[in-house]
């Protein structure tokens, strides 16, 4: 079922908002704009709300010794144990087989942005 | 068909947990260190409040998560530490999670120091009154732990004479450092926990090393990893000392240091006993024996292998009452007693975990 969330103004790069739908608490977080995202709120590890935690980038792979930051506003990190997933996909940076967030498909129409639960 | 929907608060979904459970290691919190100076006599409130002492021993890391030690979500928000809040303890873990008693472990730690420790001394006696006072009286469900300075050995074994009987008291906290408690000069302290009817508590801390390299390897999730390797040395330190021989009502907990690698343990120790018994002849029980009867071990934090080989681990060490649930509130490897303990684990099994063996071992009515 299709629910239209907020107007795609209200949530800017960078950004996140916590919506409830059908009892389920869904975070929602915006990459670019128009390139927004949505997930269960609950991490898969234990379960720890994910919108206490951060959403920006993160230090990729890189050769040993050597530091480098990206993934602006790709990462969602969870507020307890640190694991880091993928906005887009759900999937862990540390291992794409682990356990995934569930995500929603998003899209923008008419400036509105729709979710499909 | 499109709905329009109101963006609320998220809320914490979680389905409450209807069995009671006993978290055998929860962080009690300084508001700020000058705070433990209301507790201290002359001259040491003024070595608190007039210099700049920065505290107790530091890691030499940068706990990099976001919340740095701290579950993000469990910061009071006004300055002050994780932990230090009762209210919003109470909230986010007793009544959360049904804790039917909690074991206060703190982390102000005198043993980890290097020098002073007349000084030591005095903070772990002033810390053991802030902690009667702002916690143990505050909540009946909280249970405390005799906070000593394990380098003054009859000055500790006093200070457990002199807050042991309370009865909220239920172990000594001894900090896992670069020594080995099995020595005979930290002997008081077993005799007096002993003399008092408590247990005793081990604990990884900011003085507790690795094998290479002065004690702290070149990153922070090497040492984290490691921190096993301190925790077996406590162990064997404490069976080939005789340590339970001498003290045979003493159960020592191990803190944060896990519990997969006591199979392996047993194995080695056994091995090497029945070649070398007699360079410790006090030593009249196998060596795995001792282990089973005298140690348990907080099952924080869990790995999360494939559960059938955790529920092999477990059963290798062979004894069902072994593992005690922990939490660990309000540091960032904090398990949830709802979605950490493997799923082959029975539901005997996860009863006696979270709550049956922390029961009977401390006497709790």
């Amino acid at each position: 079922m299709k629910h239209r969330l907020f107007n795609r103004d209200e949530l800017k790069p960078g950004e996140k908002k916590v919506v409830v739908l059908n009892n389920k608490s869904i975070l929602v977080v915006c990459k670019s704009e128009g390139e927004i995202y949505a997930v269960r709120n609950k991490c898969p590890h234990q379960g720890a709300p994910l919108d206490k935690g951060s959403f920006n980038g993160t230090v990729v792979c890189s050769i040993a010794g050597e530091y480098k930051y990206g993934r602006e506003n790709e990462i969602i990190r969870c507020p307890w144990h640190g694991f880091e997933f993928e906005a887009n996909t759900g999937c862990a940076v540390h291992d794409k087989n682990d356990k995934k967030m569930k995500t929603y498909p998003v899209y923008i129409e008419d400036e509105n942005v729709i979710i499909e639960v | 068909m499109t709905t329009n929907t109101q963006v609320q608060n998220s809320k914490n979904e979680k389905a409450n947990v209807k069995q009671p459970i006993i978290d055998v290691d929860v962080h009690e919190m300084l508001p700020n260190l000058k705070h433990i100076a209301k507790y201290l006599d002359q001259p040491w409130k003024r070595w608190v409040t007039d210099t700049l002492w920065g505290g107790l021993r530091q890691l030499p890391y940068v706990q990099h998560l976001d919340g740095g030690v701290e579950r993000v979500d469990a910061k009071p928000g006004d300055g002050r530490p994780a932990g230090s809040d009762y209210v919003l303890m109470k909230q986010q873990l007793l009544d959360e999670y049904n804790v039917e008693h909690a074991i206060l472990t703190g982390l102000f730690y005198p043993s980890t120091m290097r020098a002073q420790f007349e000084f030591g001394t005095a903070l772990a006696s002033a810390y053991n009154d802030y902690q009667i006072k702002e916690w143990l009286e505050k909540d009946s469900r909280f249970k405390g732990s005799v906070h000593i300075n394990c380098h003054e050995p009859e000055k500790a074994a006093y200070e457990i004479d002199r807050v042991g009987q309370h009865p909220q008291m239920v172990q000594v906290l001894l900090p896992i450092g670069d020594f080995a408690y099995g020595d005979p000069r930290f002997h008081p302290i077993f005799e007096a926990a002993q003399r008092n009817g408590l247990h005793i508590a081990m604990h990884q801390s900011t003085r507790t090393t690795t094998a290479l390299d002065n004690g702290y390897p070149r990153y922070f999730i090497e040492w984290h990893s490691l921190l096993p390797q301190a925790f077996m040395s406590q162990v064997v330190s404490l069976v080939c000392n005789g340590v339970f021989e001498k003290f045979p009502n003493l159960k020592c907990i191990l803190l944060e240091g896990g519990f997969v690698w006591i199979p392996a343990l047993m194995w080695r120790l056994d091995h090497n006993y029945k070649s070398l018994r007699r360079e410790v002849p006090w030593l009249k029980r196998m060596p795995s024996q001792v282990i089973r009867e005298h140690f348990h071990a907080a099952t924080q934090p869990i790995e999360q292998p494939d559960p059938k080989e955790m529920l092999q681990m477990v059963e290798m060490i062979g004894n069902d009452k072994f593992l005690l649930f922990a939490t660990d509130y309000p540091h960032w490897d904090f398990d949830d007693p709802n979605t950490s303990l493997p799923t082959t684990f029975s539901k005997e099994l996860k009863r006696k975990i979270l709550y049956d063996n922390a029961k009977e071992l401390y006497g709790f009515k």
